[in-house]
């Protein structure tokens, strides 16, 4: 015996390695696989948003040199413009206007500007092209604050937020006399920053959303959000704007200072974002920042839809595998649960065997003293009756055991259902106050006469427990049909809580005392090994087996 | 009933063995204890009981192997195992071929050991 089990516990080892390991090389298969998926995923994705970058970033610088190049022109045509005759011959004379209508026309064709207007040497402009929505004619721009280096040579002067909300820079050229070079006054351009670069727009396939330009003095002067307009970058309103994120403050801010290789991929307001950015540079001056802005969502938008096919067939590898995994652990420990059982229960039967038979040496000393005594002591005739049903008792627990884990194969026979009742009385003794029914018509059905002796032992008892010393009945009903045999025992004991009865057939279910709880269990084994039901139902306690009738075809 | 009917007592627990040999020596037989299965076919060969008790699990040859050497020597052997194991099907099924007279399932009372004497010994 003891060799048997250290040969057993052996194999139990080399099984326990193997499951260890097979279950190291699925978890490694499902986390390996579950990487894998993250690894491809995320490589599609920086690959898709390092390319957009890329993309955005010679887009910008090309928008860049866009702007650069226009506001070159203007300079240029400004230049042009203060060189020519007509404004050589006078600033302010109805030609002059004509002049600068037609002038404006001309660049407008190209370019768009507002207007273009003249001012005269005390810098009051004297003359415009277009005063449909401003008239300027008569103005003082002597407070400008650039406009000393406006006298000197052609130029760039930011801002003018008019009453509008639309801001507009200048591009402005000084006239000199082209014979005295005595300086006569000053031609201004006005633009619209916003308009040359939606003739960009087309041309770059850009979102205007995406586009925001600030200018020398960090000042947004294109957004779509017209409330941004006018404010600085690190104002609080902007700020706010941004959610105050640090990381962006300190791309834009390299930017600011001219660094174009800078590319930002993090999450913003907007959530995560690639923002690029690019200085527009005129006359050899940073004049214009100019932000693109494009949410992640939109590039990997395009691609998810592959993504989702790849997922899904990564994943779904990954939830074949884990589920395949999940099986194969339930199995496993469903057997090791089943091995230990087993162990358990040749444990639990070799020990009754082994208290059986002191068992059996105790009751045969106690009869031989019982006979040497013949009644004569008193004490020693109550003692050895005490004994007796102790060991009757022991008996009991140690019968109870074995029935429920006694799984030898059925013996079938024919019996009569009432000589297996009356056999079972035998062992049994039917308490004065309760009164026994059984069938009057006698049924014959195909068992193991002895286990079915058990079920039928059991279910006395426990109705005999259950109706205790009160006076109660016991009743037992029988009925046939073609298929199966039906065996109701009734008694008339208390009521099964409810609670109790889905666990009453359980092991070890007991709420009695000297129970072992494993009766009803032992009854529900013997049913089921002859392929029937046992089932209870309450009012009156109803324990009712059903078998079917031809149980050799079955098995 | 003839009182010195003569029974052979094979069991390997010699408590066992004592107290039944000495319960049925009160009431007039003849016991022959054997302490296993070889010596009972011994004792038997040699002193050709009336019945015999046979222990089925007993180290050595088990109370099966026992009873099929007995029947060899007399197949009109009487034999009722004494056991208190669940049996072995296919075992008990050739014993029973074998006319094996009964079972008595231990801890058993005495007057099962008597009901089978009275039922099975041979008689002179």
């Amino acid at each position: 015996m003891g060799s048997q089990f250290v040969e057993k516990m052996g194999i139990g080892n080399q099984r326990k390695f193997f499951w260890i390991l097979l279950s190291i090389v699925i978890i490694s298969v499902i986390v390996i696989g579950f990487f894998i998926n993250d690894y491809t995923k995320s490589n599609i994705r920086n690959t898709l948003l390092e390319e957009n970058s890329e993309e955005q970033m010679i887009m910008a610088k090309g928008l860049a040199t866009s702007i650069n190049s226009e506001f070159q022109r203007l300079l240029l045509d400004m230049k042009i413009i203060s060189e020519s005759p007509q404004i050589q011959s006078s600033l302010d004379n109805e030609q002059t206007r004509k002049y600068l209508v037609n002038k404006w026309l001309q660049i407008n064709s190209v370019t768009k500007i507002s207007d273009i207007f003249i001012v005269d040497d005390s810098f009051t402009v004297v003359s415009q092209a277009n005063n449909e929505k401003f008239r300027l004619v008569g103005l003082n721009l002597a407070n400008i604050q650039s406009i000393d280096d406006l006298k000197s040579k052609p130029e760039y002067s930011g801002e003018i937020i008019s009453s509008d909300g639309i801001y507009r820079v200048l591009v402005s050229s000084p006239i000199f006399d082209s014979e005295s070079g005595n300086f006569k006054g000053i031609i201004f351009a006005i633009i619209e920053p916003s308009e040359i670069i939606s003739k960009y727009i087309g041309i770059y396939n850009i979102d205007l959303s995406s586009i925001m330009i600030f200018d020398q003095n960090k000042k947004i002067v294109f957004s779509e959000n017209k409330d941004l307009l006018g404010k600085e970058y690190s104002s609080y309103f902007v700020q706010l704007y941004f959610g105050e994120n640090k990381i962006q403050n300190l791309h834009y801010e390299k930017i600011f200072t001219g660094n174009t290789e800078s590319f930002m991929f993090d999450a913003n307001r907007l959530g995560e974002v690639i923002t690029t950015g690019t200085p527009v540079s005129i006359e050899k001056k940073d004049r214009f920042f100019l932000f693109v802005t494009t949410p992640v969502d939109r590039i990997v938008s395009n691609i998810e839809s592959n993504l989702f096919v790849e997922d899904l067939k990564n994943n779904l590898i990954l939830f074949i595998v884990t589920i395949l995994f999940v099986v194969i652990l339930m199995r496993r420990f469903k057997s090791v649960e089943n091995e230990k059982l087993l162990v358990i229960g040749q444990l639990a039967s070799n020990i009754a065997h082994d208290i059986r038979n002191p068992l059996g040496i105790i009751r045969s000393s106690i009869v031989r003293i019982e006979k040497q005594n013949k009644n004569e002591n008193k004490v020693i005739s109550d003692e050895s009756e005490r004994i007796k049903r102790s060991i009757n008792r022991m008996n009991h627990q140690i019968e109870g055991v074995l029935n429920y884990v006694r799984t030898t194969p059925l013996n079938l026979s024919q019996n009569s259902l009432t000589d297996l009742i009356n056999s079972s009385l035998e062992s049994l003794n039917i308490p004065k106050n309760i009164h026994l029914t059984i069938p009057s018509s006698d049924i014959q059905l195909e068992c193991d006469s002895d286990k079915f002796k058990v079920v039928i032992e059991n279910l006395f008892l426990n109705a005999i427990q259950a109706i205790n010393t009160e006076q109660g009945i016991i009743k037992i009903t029988s009925s046939e049909n073609d298929k199966e045999i039906t065996i109701a025992f009734e008694n008339s004991g208390p009521s099964i809580p409810e609670t109790e009865l889905t666990q009453i057939f359980k092991p070890l279910f007991t709420s009695k005392l000297t129970g072992t709880g494993l009766g009803l269990s032992s009854c529900q084994n013997i049913v089921s090994q002859h392929h029937g039901i046992i089932s209870v139902t309450n009012n009156p306690v109803t324990f009712t087996i059903k078998i079917p009738k031809n149980l050799r075809q079955l098995r | 009933m003839n009182k010195s009917t003569r029974i052979l007592l094979v069991d390997d627990d010699s408590d066992f063995l004592e107290v039944t040999q000495l319960m049925l020596m009160d009431e007039g037989y003849d016991v022959i204890p054997a302490i296993n299965g070889e010596n009972g076919v011994q004792k038997y060969r040699e002193l050709k009981p009336d019945i015999v008790f046979l222990d089925i699990k007993m180290p050595g040859i088990d109370g099966y192997e026992t009873f099929f050497r007995i029947k060899k020597i007399d197949s009109d052997a009487r034999v009722v195992f004494t056991s208190s194991y669940a049996l072995e099907n296919e075992k008990f099924k050739k014993t029973k071929e074998l006319n094996l007279c009964g079972l008595i399932n231990k801890p058993a009372e005495f007057d099962e050991f008597e009901k089978m004497i009275q039922k099975f010994a041979k008689t002179h």
